[in-house]
């Protein structure tokens, strides 16, 4: 979070990581959510609001105003996910599209299908950075869909910037005996 | 399609989860104290469903306090009651 500086630019930032980044892009939410409007699309059903409200909390009083600065939209198929981003206006506000790609991610859609969807979606997702700054979270397939690996590759060559986040190693704690195993 | 949000019941495990470290860190008398500040608080998980705030902990805090009133409340009934028969 602290690497990401606010203001944003304008441009579409994509953020990977096993979680789809969901503790960060919430603090990001909370953050944007202090001082104007921001839209919130949520892919995978993540966007847990008592987090947001605890952060907000922090840093002024203002709760309910800060909590409706933010307009929440969530798609339960890549089919809302697609139309959701082609309906929206690009305006000033910034976009945070958390766990994009959950819904992609689907069996029951064909690959192929996934890809042209995504497509369209990229074309959005680029429109709308014009105006504002888009950030994107995303998490890899799960381990029996190595295919639908293309449809992250794809949104992170389409993006300005791309992040891999990595969880920490856990600090080794030195015994008497020397450093544990 | 799923619940948008987590559940009165989960967010209190997730606040009393939070509060573990405190917790360890007290004397075993205070633990329990601790203890059944939370199960007061649980007692309440309805009615703090229904409030929907947006920080569940302050509902939450306010259903312990809520407990701790009516106990004081309690004993000055009985003090009132003991400080009656006294003076009989």
């Amino acid at each position: 979070m602290d690497a990401l500086t606010l203001p944003l630019n304008n441009q579409l930032l994509v953020m990977t990581a096993p979680h789809a980044a969901v503790p960060m892009m919430l603090e990001l939410a909370a953050r944007l959510a202090l001082t104007g409007d921001l839209r919130v699309l949520d892919g995978g059903n993540r966007f847990n609001v008592y987090p947001v409200a605890r952060s907000v909390r922090r840093y002024t009083a203002e709760l309910t105003s800060a909590l409706a600065r933010i307009h929440l939209a969530r798609a339960f198929t890549c089919y809302q996910a697609s139309a959701m981003l082609a309906e929206m206006p690009a305006d000033a506000r910034p976009l945070l599209a958390i766990d994009l790609l959950a819904t992609f991610y689907d069996e029951s859609v064909r690959v192929d299908e996934s890809r042209r969807l995504l497509a369209g979606c990229i074309t959005h997702l680029q429109r709308l950075s014009q105006t504002a700054p888009v950030v994107v979270s995303a998490k890899p397939p799960a381990a029996p869909f190595p295919e639908r690996r293309v449809l992250l590759e794809t949104l992170q060559e389409a993006a300005a910037g791309a992040w891999q986040l990595e969880a920490l190693s856990a600090p080794q704690s030195p015994t008497l005996w020397g450093m544990e195993a | 399609m799923g619940r948008t949000l987590p559940s009165i019941t989960q967010a209190y495990m997730q606040e009393q989860a939070a509060f573990a470290r405190f917790r360890r860190a007290l004397r075993r008398a205070d633990q329990l104290a601790l203890d059944d500040l939370f199960a007061a608080a649980r007692q309440h998980l309805s009615a703090a469903a229904y409030a929907a705030h947006a920080l569940p902990m302050e509902t939450f805090l306010l259903s312990m306090l809520l407990e701790e009133h009516k106990e004081v409340l309690r004993l000055r009934r009985e003090l009132d009651e003991l400080r009656g028969a006294l003076n009989a």
